[in-house]
């Protein structure tokens, strides 16, 4: 592992969260201080930041995005953020190291009956099917780094990762 | 004055008349055509009558904006008026007049038509015009189109019903021009849609001016990161305008410095999720007041009690209390008050059936 193949993961746009078992290459490259540093200070010349304090680890701009970057950004995350919204209305203790079951999940949501919360899925998928909806949920959250699969084998157990609070962040930021 | 001598008097005078005609400002003219009133005194200059203007304007087809069509309920009363006369006197004279507006309004028409078309014309290939006002000047004249509708018809209803029959000669007149009259009316859908499509590419070109006035003011000002900004986004509605490239690109979050600025939005799309609950259109009826109708058994009881009926059906159809029902009504109604009464102790059934075919009961 090198700085190389660290850009390479990093300027993809993969949050990497500190307890990702899928890169936990990078995680541990990362976590020794002047690996950190050198990279910081390589992507500092080109213009760029590396954000490491929460417990992720994600490329931003050294000056403020233009309007058409975030819009771009909101327009790309749209889905995701509606769906961490839904995340915390039917786990509102969910954090990162939380075990997030897909059988749980679908428990939670019969229980809630919420018609609104319907419509939330119904605008995101474009799908009535709860087997569905919940299967594209979970490979939603696992594609933008916040979940990721407890065993490669098991279809039902998830690991939130730190990057949730990435998120939680910019939803809790309207609240 | 002869006309012959008006038209020597205007060759005469051709020049002076065409430099007044084109707007030149007129110091002195001969006194005999201030006398045939060709030309008027005005604030101590010449001016052209505006008679000789219109009869100028309208053989050189030019039209201006500012033309009012106006309607023709003067020309209409008057013939209204001689239809009534001509009925009641048969004077040719009458007749004469009928057939001399007809042909007025006929002329009326036909330059009308033209007037519309040449204005039309005007305004397509306008170019000296500011947009607004190009756009204000077509708007007036589609009212003004509009306004003609109404009294096109009045007229085509005159023509076509009103003033037949009246003479030989006024039917040939109105026969010979009903069919360039019935096209001068139908032409008028055909210019009105016309302008509207001429308003709507107006009002796009406007747009499309502001547009280019405001890329130019970025140009002219130097602001290169909003123009980058602006083609960047709008890239695939510009012309020579690429995408950027996605190639070498370095993904970004936004940091926390940029996180509040996404308010906006996310608001935008956080409440474009919350869908808003239907509203249940139900039909609220007026409660009703219902009127029961219901028939006093123990009444009947007590009144068979005291005649002791032979056919007690017969007994319930005649009761004062089934008086308000007639006909099949009253059978439905006094059968249904009989089975009611079958089960009590004191009825009787015997073998035979009545005219209704009902087993005669006996009350004892």
């Amino acid at each position: 592992m090198g700085l190389e193949e660290v850009f390479k993961v990093l300027s993809k746009g993969v949050m990497v969260s500190m307890h990702s078992q899928k890169y936990h290459d990078i995680v541990n490259f990362l976590m020794i201080e002047e690996n950190f540093d050198e990279m910081s200070h390589l992507l500092e010349k080109l213009g760029f930041i590396l954000n490491g304090e929460n417990g992720y680890f994600f490329i931003s701009k050294k000056e403020s995005m233009s309007e058409s970057e975030l819009s771009s950004f909101l327009n790309a995350h749209k889905k995701v953020l509606v769906s961490i919204a839904i995340l915390k209305q039917l786990f509102p203790f969910i954090e990162r190291g939380s075990i997030l079951k897909q059988t749980d999940f679908i428990y939670q949501y019969k229980q809630k009956e919420d018609a609104l919360l319907e419509q939330k899925f119904e605008y995101i998928f474009e799908s009535r099917d709860l087997k569905d909806i919940v299967e594209r949920f979970f490979d939603l959250l696992e594609r933008f780094y916040i979940i990721e699969k407890k065993d490669s084998d098991s279809k039902d157990e998830y690991l939130v990762l730190s990057s949730l609070g990435y998120y939680m962040k910019i939803v809790q930021s309207v609240a | 004055m002869k006309h012959i001598d008006l038209l020597k008097l205007l060759d005469r005078n051709s020049e002076l008349i065409d430099r007044a005609y084109r707007g030149e400002s007129i110091q002195s003219v001969d006194a005999e055509l201030l006398d045939s009133t060709l030309f008027i005194k005005i604030n101590k200059r010449y001016k052209l009558n505006k008679n000789y203007f219109n009869f100028a304007d309208s053989i050189l087809q030019r039209v201006d904006y500012s033309i009012i069509f106006g309607d023709y309920e003067k020309e209409y009363k008057e013939l209204v008026k001689l239809k009534k006369r001509y009925l009641q006197t048969e004077n040719e004279h009458y007749k004469k007049s009928i057939e001399h507006l007809i042909e007025n309004l006929y002329e009326k028409f036909y330059n009308r038509d033209r007037e519309i078309q040449i204005l039309i014309q005007r305004l397509e290939n306008d170019t000296s015009l500011e947009i607004d006002i190009l756009l204000e000047n077509a708007t007036d004249t589609l009212e003004k189109i509009y306004e003609l509708i109404r009294a096109n018809e009045q007229i085509g209803e005159l023509f076509r019903k009103d003033l037949r029959g009246l003479a030989e000669s006024i039917d040939t007149l109105l026969q010979s021009i009903s069919m360039s009259f019935l096209e001068y009316i139908q032409n008028i859908d055909k210019y009105i849609d016309q302008i509207n499509r001429f308003i709507l590419q107006t009002q796009k070109r406007r747009v499309q001016n502001r547009q280019v006035v405001n890329l130019s003011n970025l140009i002219l000002n130097e602001e290169c990161l909003a123009l980058d900004e602006l083609l960047r986004v709008t890239s695939h509605k510009c012309y020579f305008t690429h995408p950027k490239s996605q190639k070498n690109r370095v993904y970004i979050y936004p940091d926390d410095g940029d996180i509040h600025r996404l308010k906006k939005g996310l608001l935008e799309i956080l409440t474009g999720v919350s869908v808003k609950p239907v509203k249940k259109v139900g039909l609220i009826k007026k409660q009703q007041q219902e009127k029961l109708d219901i028939i006093n058994i123990d009444k009947i009881i007590i009144d068979l009690d005291s005649t002791k009926s032979e056919d007690v059906f017969l007994f319930i159809k005649e009761h004062q209390e089934l008086q308000k029902y007639e006909g099949r009504s009253l059978v439905d109604e006094a059968f249904k008050t009989y089975l009611a009464l079958t089960t009590h102790k004191k009825v009787v059934f015997k073998t035979e059936f009545n005219a209704y075919n009902i087993k005669v009961a006996k009350w004892v």
